[in-house]
């Protein structure tokens, strides 16, 4: 589903975010990145969305070579991508439903095709009773569950957050990783990157670390040398 | 480009509007105000050039007969004349005519042509000249083509007055397209930066487009209409604003140039077809502006 071979990204001069990074994520994994801040983790699931383009390596993306991709494809690989992030990203004027029936809106679907996946969606994160409210009156998790809701909709192949559960209290994280979970097993590919270590432990499932933008280890691989550049972890 | 598509930018952008409010105010007292600039500059200039080219009608060529002259061949002679698109009056003064004229206008000095037996006047066709010979060149010719005419005797006309004139002309003809055009450009930069004001208040809304796979031109769409209705609310704003100093200011403008000018002068407001095309800069102003704006938003 996504595979990265040596792949290098630098910001400035004297600034490398991810330094030969291989690995290889199968169809229908659980994937958690995790790392102290700055170790790339963004990046790397920047460079998979298209958010940023890599400066050397090959990324393969659900069949795609990003580095042949035309500009003008983007958007429509982004259709099969759901992003979640640590702070939300909702569209404040919007309602909820809005701020749903928007990434459906984009595929041209009709209004009746939005209220009904709409519906579903917030009913699959147990927020269908907040379909009309707004961004600010909801709680954090709720919120969360609403950006997820939306990173949903499409029905993407593969689910990515970064740090979902980072503004949110211990109780409330562990019931966004239900649902991550949940989305999971009814098949999608879901990349999740943080750095609490608790959330890590307690789903156990596979873990690649990274450490100054390099791949130091990987649970799916029994033995992970010390150069990166090599590692190609595999389920 | 579906119809489903373009109600949505429709109905996004006047949302828009009423959801950013003190920025959509901001936008839109701008481009009414530079609009309101533009707008009274065009009355000038418009005003302006109209009371020029009214003088310049009244730029005449008088072409003087010959002693000889057959008075049966007057009409033959306008036929010529009419021959020639710069013109736009004709009229013949006979000998009879131009004595009763400068006897009513000379009535100190008649004693000037009692000296003389019978009447030294010579008869004349005054000529009126036509829009299309507004320029020097343009009379200049045509007096030369007239004085090939046997019957004329002299051809004369306010030689120093019209260059002058058309000086003036082209000088205010250059002005008005150089300050026009700057004030254009200007116009388009405020425009811009203002509408960048509300492109950069929406930029996490723009990266979460982008996110989600919005094509650049779906997300164009909603702040080019955006702009589109600001533009159009700003420009009829800065029409309302500028008729009601018109109508307020101009009756006391007009005495008091009148008084320095002592001459009835008209000013007139912008005529139905500028109004139209002022509106139709705004929105097409707001469009480009927010196009201008929306590009370094839009990287992939």
């Amino acid at each position: 589903m996504i595979r990265m071979v040596d792949v290098y990204k630098r910001y400035q001069k004297d600034y490398s975010a991810l330094k030969g990074i291989s690995l290889h994520v199968a169809k229908g994994e659980f994937v958690f990145i995790t790392g102290p801040s700055g170790a790339g983790k963004t990046t790397l699931l920047k460079l998979i969305y298209c958010e940023e383009q890599a400066d050397r390596g090959e990324i393969r993306v659900n069949g795609l070579n990003l580095a042949r991709l035309r500009r003008g494809s983007i958007p429509y690989l982004r259709r099969n991508i759901g992003v979640v992030f640590q702070d939300f990203k909702l569209i404040r004027s919007k309602s909820v439903f809005d701020n749903i029936a928007f990434a459906l809106r984009v595929i041209g679907a009709s209004k009746k095709e939005m209220k009904r996946r709409a519906w579903d969606v917030l009913r699959r994160v147990g927020l269908q009773h907040k379909i009309n409210g707004y961004p600010l009156r909801l709680s954090g998790g709720e919120q969360q569950r609403v950006a997820i809701a939306r990173a949903l909709v499409n029905d993407p192949v593969i689910l990515i957050a970064d740090e979902p559960t980072g503004n949110l209290d211990a109780v409330v994280a562990e019931e966004i990783m239900e649902i991550l979970n949940e989305i999971h097993m009814r098949g999608t590919t879901v990349l999740v990157a943080t750095h609490d270590m608790n959330i890590v432990e307690r789903m156990n499932k596979r873990v690649i670390r990274l450490e100054n933008g390099r791949c130091v280890s990987d649970s799916a691989l029994s033995d992970v040398p010390a150069s990166g550049s090599e590692v190609v972890g595999r389920v | 480009m579906v119809f489903a598509d373009l109600v949505y930018f429709v109905q996004e952008g006047a949302r828009s509007i009423r959801h950013n409010k003190f920025i959509s105010v901001v936008a839109i007292v701008t481009i009414a105000f530079a609009l309101m600039i533009f707008g009274a500059f065009l009355i000038v200039y418009t005003n302006v050039s109209h009371m020029t080219e009214g003088w310049v009608r009244q730029v005449e060529v008088t072409a003087y007969v010959r002693e000889d002259f057959d008075p049966d061949r007057v009409d033959e002679i306008k036929k010529i004349l009419w021959e020639n698109r710069e013109i736009s009056r004709v009229q013949f003064v006979s000998k009879e005519e131009a004595l009763a004229r400068f006897q009513s206008g000379h009535e100190n000095a008649a004693y000037l042509l009692d000296g003389l037996e019978g009447n030294p006047l010579p008869a004349s066709f005054e000529i009126g000249l036509s829009k299309s010979a507004r320029s020097q060149g343009a009379v200049d010719q045509l007096v030369r083509k007239l004085s090939q005419i046997p019957d004329f005797e002299e051809v004369q006309y306010g030689k120093e007055w019209t260059r002058s004139l058309m000086t003036f002309l082209n000088i205010l003809r250059l002005i008005g397209f150089t300050l026009g055009g700057l004030l254009g450009v200007a116009i388009l930069f405020i425009i811009a930066n203002t509408v960048r004001l509300t492109v950069y208040a929406r930029r996490d809304e723009l990266a979460v487009m982008r996110l989600i796979g919005a094509t650049n031109n779906f997300i164009r769409g909603p702040f080019l209409m955006e702009g589109l209705f600001q533009g159009l609310i700003g420009a009829v704003l800065s029409l309302i604003t500028l008729f009601g100093i018109y109508h307020y200011w101009v009756p006391k403008l007009k005495h008091s140039a009148g008084v320095l000018l002592m001459q009835e002068i008209s000013i007139s407001f912008l005529s139905i077809s500028m109004l139209s095309w002022i509106v139709v800069a705004g929105m097409v102003l707001g469009f480009f502006g927010s196009l201008m704006s929306l590009g370094r938003f839009l990287k992939i």
